[in-house]
């Protein structure tokens, strides 16, 4: 048996091997897309320069709205019959939320409300809170993954199947995405993992139903689940996954969120929950 | 590092970036490819972790601690590329026996085959803990400080981690199984 100092030595050494030059192509790759990338300017305010200048802020502010009601005074837009909103026969602008289009692959993301690429079985939107990146691989599997430590996402995956048993890449036969009941009757079946029984879930006009997946901590083996077109997905040993599955016009369309509850904090957890909780559906 | 370099490339000066770039490239690639054990995943991971150096450097409060803060975009980096790993296809690349006698004859290639195995089983995120420790020689501390965890959490994925090797050394040392004679 190796000793602890003679386990360390050889790990270091066996480290010491190995590339020490990043290929000169990579950089040249990196340097050129600089000019078109754009650097996020400071978004956080030092607390204690804030305190120092309030009452100059205060000042800034105060004269800035009076600039801004003289302004709408000199368009007519502030005059005393409009005062307490619009006329009865005005029409009320109702404000639109923006919705931008996932970005395909690992991408950083600007927090908002988010629409999934054309090809995916069905419309979805949800909204992204800060620091979080895509992670869309192919149109049937698209989603938004936390950057720290690969610890969590929420994925839209029109899925198709489950594997024969989570150390086997073989998918059941006939597959399991026939139905509701067949696929997530095969999720409970993977061997070594603990499924909840199935719970019904509304979202908009869709029924569909949810299940709490939990992997097994010590698994002897790579594990993988379900698969999507071109792709079976794996989890990290203890992975949480809640899913939840619809059918859209005889395909099944699965919202997921995956979180490692021995990697992410509380809050970090409630940030999946929310933006699980923001997904809006239709066919 | 020249923390001048450092301001200047806040301020967009994409000239002292690549200066910087220049600077820290082969350190940045060298952990990646220990953590990854994929030459093509550490490329695209010290790609990654360059233009996010560049995007976010406006947001590093102190330039002085521009090298923890490299080193934790770049550890993000390849957990982004070990998920890929994971999502598309296993991309094993074991080492062969001529690529395992190169070291410098301080470890057996039966070692270092166990150990590529044995690293391979654990998660991105102790590779990186093994790696920034005994690789880079950083305390743990300064681990814990760089990839944003506690320094219990480090040094509870460095032990976790060891172990692992270490069962991996342990299961060469058996002697194999005998055949049973029928």
């Amino acid at each position: 048996m190796s000793s602890d100092r003679e386990t360390t030595r050889i790990v270091r050494s066996w480290l010491d091997d190995g590339v020490t030059q990043l290929p000169d192509r990579v950089l040249d790759a990196v340097l050129d897309q600089v000019p078109a990338t754009p650097q996020r300017r400071v978004t956080w305010w030092p607390v204690r320069q804030a305190r120092a200048t309030n009452t100059t802020l205060a000042v800034a502010l105060a004269g800035a709205a009076v600039i801004v009601v003289i302004t709408l005074i000199g368009f007519g837009l502030l005059s005393e019959d409009r005062v307490g909103g619009p006329g009865a026969d005005e029409a009320t602008p109702s404000p639109t939320p923006r919705t931008t289009e996932l970005p395909n692959g690992l991408v950083p993301l600007d927090p908002g409300r988010y629409t999934l690429r054309p090809g995916f079985p069905a419309d979805v939107t949800f909204d992204v809170p800060d620091g979080w990146d895509a992670c869309a691989f192919s149109e049937f599997e698209q989603g938004v993954c936390s950057p720290l430590e690969d610890a969590g996402g929420v994925g839209f995956l029109a899925v198709e199947n489950v594997v024969v048993h989570p150390c086997d890449t073989r998918l059941i036969d006939p597959p399991a995405g026939r139905s509701i009941d067949a696929f997530l009757s095969a999720v409970a079946n993977l061997s070594g993992f603990s499924v909840t029984e199935p719970v019904d879930v509304t979202r908009g006009d869709l029924t569909g139903q949810q299940v709490i997946v939990t992997a097994p901590t010590d698994p002897p083996c790579r594990l993988l689940t379900w698969s999507v077109p071109g792709r079976t997905n794996g989890v990290h040993a203890g992975e949480v996954n809640v899913v939840e599955v619809f059918d859209v016009g005889g395909r099944l369309v699965a919202i997921i969120g995956a979180y490692r509850p021995s990697v992410l904090s509380d809050e970090e957890i409630a940030e999946i929950r929310g933006i699980m909780e923001s997904v809006e559906i239709r066919p | 590092m020249d923390t001048d370099l450092v301001t200047r490339a806040q301020r967009g000066d994409e000239e002292a970036f690549a200066s910087l770039a220049v600077a820290v490239g082969d350190r940045l690639h060298a952990v990646a490819h220990r953590i990854l054990r994929d030459l093509d995943l550490a490329e695209d991971a010290t790609q990654q972790a360059l233009l996010a150096i560049w995007r976010d450097l406006p947001q590093l409060r102190d330039p002085a601690r521009f090298d923890a803060w490299s080193y934790r975009l770049l550890v993000r980096a390849c957990y982004a590329e070990g998920r890929k790993e994971r999502r598309w296809t296993p991309n094993l690349h074991l080492l062969s026996s001529d690529e395992a006698m190169q070291g410098d004859g301080s470890t057996t290639v039966i070692d270092r085959d166990q150990l590529e195995r044995g690293f391979r089983r654990l998660s991105i995120e102790h590779r990186a803990v093994v790696v920034l420790h005994h690789y880079l020689d950083w305390p743990l501390e300064r681990v814990a400080d760089a990839l944003g965890i506690p320094a219990g959490t480090a040094r509870s994925r460095l032990h976790h981690a060891m172990r692992g090797l270490r069962a991996a050394l342990d299961a060469d040392a058996r002697p194999p199984a005998r055949e049973v004679a029928q």
